[in-house]
């Protein structure tokens, strides 16, 4: 038996529809580099493209539908899997030029020469992917077609290659292995052959009803869609519990055939399960009361959905897990400080969430990304307190949908005089402004301890002594603390008149040693301190100055 | 060349080393047969050191942000659109992950093709 262009084409076309219909459980095994799992849909979308190309037609040359296929597939190929598949297949065509039918032996030539041609696009194949299953299954085969002449035997042996070195990716590829899984797109090619060989022992595989039963099958089919082609917009699932004086519930079906598409209502006595499209789910909901209660009700915006899924293929799933919170208020706020009383001076000051985090423990995007979730808040206004935390919090705005605006405050007293200059009735870019204003004025300085010996700036530093930091740059090293702060003291009111000074202590201070300090610093000058207990670890002192 | 400054010290990371990183990621990625040269010195310079890991590729990294420049070369029959987009998705993905800093564009140039 010799395969002609009419069979090559039911055999792609079913491949094709093989593949569309097993693309969610492709996706899900999706890995890397990100697990984006749009794999089953980039191969599927891949193959696709043929059925616009090969409509019906008779008596046609296998070597003519190979390069029809080939060319399709090469122009709406995608992701690195499609782009594979694309390339067997263009190797194929190649192979198969000018040829009326095929036999064993001409398809182990196409299929050596499709894993040639995919093997000769990259310059460090990766093994333990499709192109592994591709060039085992076709070595193995190619055997085969030496000395049998029915290309079912061929494929047959294709197809049991092909799936025993899908079960070897693991191994070969350790990122696969780690996830516990098969390559996603080695999957795919199985699905692929699977297709091809149903097709040519006369049982090709079908595209998946719509309607069918198994959610899954549909909701991956969404994808497909444009979003102009969703005649229907509402998804529209429940369950009447029929009465027991309804028998009849046929004018209910055909109701619904009347009012959207993919009906399904199966009928199991004493209750029936309604699945329909429609833009009026109200008006099915009414209906459905006519003939008995509902339950289980779920209506779905099914075009909202399409463009999520479209959008969110690329993008890295949002963390943060819990569900955001609805917004109650304009404005909202989430500031990172370390230290159970910057915690409270926080609180007080309106701050809805506080990230717990500084210097020496840095949140991630996903802990900050967490606390603006949970704020009902329209805008939320982020403060990251820290230098180290400005980046994570900057990139919390790419990863949600509620406009955040990220103030770069590099200290914990920038963060307070901010919050200070917070105006409730303004808007939030005037608000941006003024808080900006407001903390750019505040001088902070830092007095902690040197953990070990080393050289900073120029300036040799021993265990133990006391380091005074203004503005994040090492401003003076003393043996003793007092000194220190009278020093640093010294150079944060330089040149300020009558600032505004505040003397937050850390964790390891009492609150007489610090009412000493303040006592100290103010007979210096004529300076009025005001001392709060910050609670923040590693500093035991910060003093701000605006 | 990127920079980070906390209280005990800074970090410094050169162009350079981002882009080996990126030459690295960029020829494991599918559909690049070879980086370009793109420049006379780049040719020369991978003439003197063989295989030369920074070939095709220029870096402009400040402000704790990356722009990035691939220059590659294809073969005839593939779907470049598609291979440069999944370039750009890897090649950003790795050197977020390996550097922390975010990578603001990623530029890719086929400048030849083998038929």
């Amino acid at each position: 038996m010799r395969i002609n262009g009419d069979l090559w084409r039911d055999m792609i076309l079913s491949a094709a529809n093989n593949i569309e219909n097993n693309k969610k459980a492709v996706n899900d095994l999706n890995v890397f580099p990100v697990p984006d799992g749009d794999t089953g849909i980039n191969m599927s979308l891949t193959l696709g493209a043929i059925k616009k190309e090969l409509s019906e037609g008779a008596g046609l040359e296998i070597g003519w539908v190979a390069e029809c296929a080939a060319n399709a597939m090469i122009r709406s190929a995608r992701g690195n899997s499609g782009v594979i598949l694309s390339l067997l297949f263009r190797g194929m065509a190649k192979a198969l030029k000018g040829c009326a039918d095929a036999g064993p032996a001409e398809l182990s030539a196409a299929f050596h020469s499709g894993v040639e041609a995919a093997y000769k696009a990259v310059m460090k194949p990766t093994e333990g992917t499709i192109l592994t299953v591709a060039r085992v299954s076709a070595e193995s085969a190619a055997k085969v077609a030496e000395t049998s002449d029915d290309p079912a035997e061929f494929f047959e042996e294709l197809l049991l290659q092909a799936r025993l070195t899908l079960q070897q990716t693991p191994e070969l590829l350790p990122v696969l292995k780690q996830a516990k899984v098969v390559d996603a797109g080695g999957f795919g090619y199985v699905l692929v052959l699977e297709g091809m060989l149903s097709a040519l022992r006369g049982a090709a595989v079908a595209a998946a009803e719509p309607d069918a039963d198994g959610e899954s099958r549909e909701s991956a089919q969404f994808s497909d869609f444009v979003t102009e082609d969703i005649l229907y917009t509402y998804c529209t699932e429940f369950i009447v519990n029929k009465d027991p004086q309804t028998q009849d519930t046929s004018a209910f079906t055909s109701y619904l055939q009347t009012i959207g598409d993919s009906v399904v209502a199966v009928d199991d006595g004493s209750f029936i399960k309604v699945h329909v499209h429609t833009n009026h789910p109200g008006q099915v909901l009414e209906e459905a009361l006519s003939i008995g209660a509902l339950s289980s009700i779920k209506i779905e915006n099914m075009k909202e959905q399409h463009t999520s899924m479209s959008e969110g293929q690329r993008k890295e799933p949002e963390k943060g897990g819990g569900a955001r919170a609805k917004p109650e208020k304009e404005y909202g706020f989430v500031a990172v400080a370390a230290g159970s009383g910057f915690e409270m001076v926080f609180q007080d000051l309106g701050v809805d969430h506080v990230v717990m985090g500084g210097q020496t423990m840095n949140p991630s995007t996903e802990d900050i990304l967490e606390a603006v979730r949970k704020t009902p808040a329209h805008t939320v206004f982020v403060l990251p307190n820290n230098k180290n935390i400005i980046m994570a919090a900057e990139q919390v705005c790419e990863l949600t949908d509620i406009k955040v605006i990220v103030l770069p405050t590099k200290s914990v007293p920038q963060g307070i005089s901010a919050l200070l200059a917070f105006q409730p009735d303004a808007d939030a870019e005037q608000n941006r402004e003024q808080m900006t204003e407001a903390f750019t004025r505040v001088r902070t300085g830092l007095v902690t301890y040197a953990a070990r010996n080393s050289e900073f700036d120029g300036k040799s530093i021993k265990e133990g002594q006391t380091l005074g930091l203004l503005e994040g740059k090492l401003a003076c090293v003393c043996d003793s603390g007092d000194k220190c702060l009278k020093k640093l003291f010294k150079l944060l009111v330089e040149d300020m008149s009558s600032p505004y000074i505040t003397l937050f202590y850390g964790e390891d201070v009492t609150e007489d040693e610090a009412e000493r300090v303040r006592d100290m610093l103010s007979a210096t000058g004529q300076y009025e301190i005001n001392v709060v207990r910050g609670g923040q670890p590693v500093y035991s002192y910060i003093l701000s100055a605006e | 060349m990127l920079k980070v400054e906390n209280s005990i010290g800074s970090i410094l990371v050169y162009d350079k080393v981002i882009a080996q990183i990126v030459g690295h990621v960029a020829s494991d990625c599918y559909g690049v047969l070879g980086m370009a040269a793109r420049s006379a010195t780049d040719n020369f310079i991978s003439l003197l050191k063989g295989d030369d890991k920074e070939k095709g590729v220029k870096i402009v990294a400040d402000n704790d942000e990356i722009n990035i420049e691939i220059h590659i070369v294809v073969i005839y029959g593939i779907n470049i659109n598609a291979i440069s987009s999944s370039i750009i998705n890897k090649v950003t993905y790795c050197v977020q992950e390996l550097t922390g800093y975010r990578v603001s564009k990623v530029d890719v140039f086929v400048d030849s093709m083998k038929v």
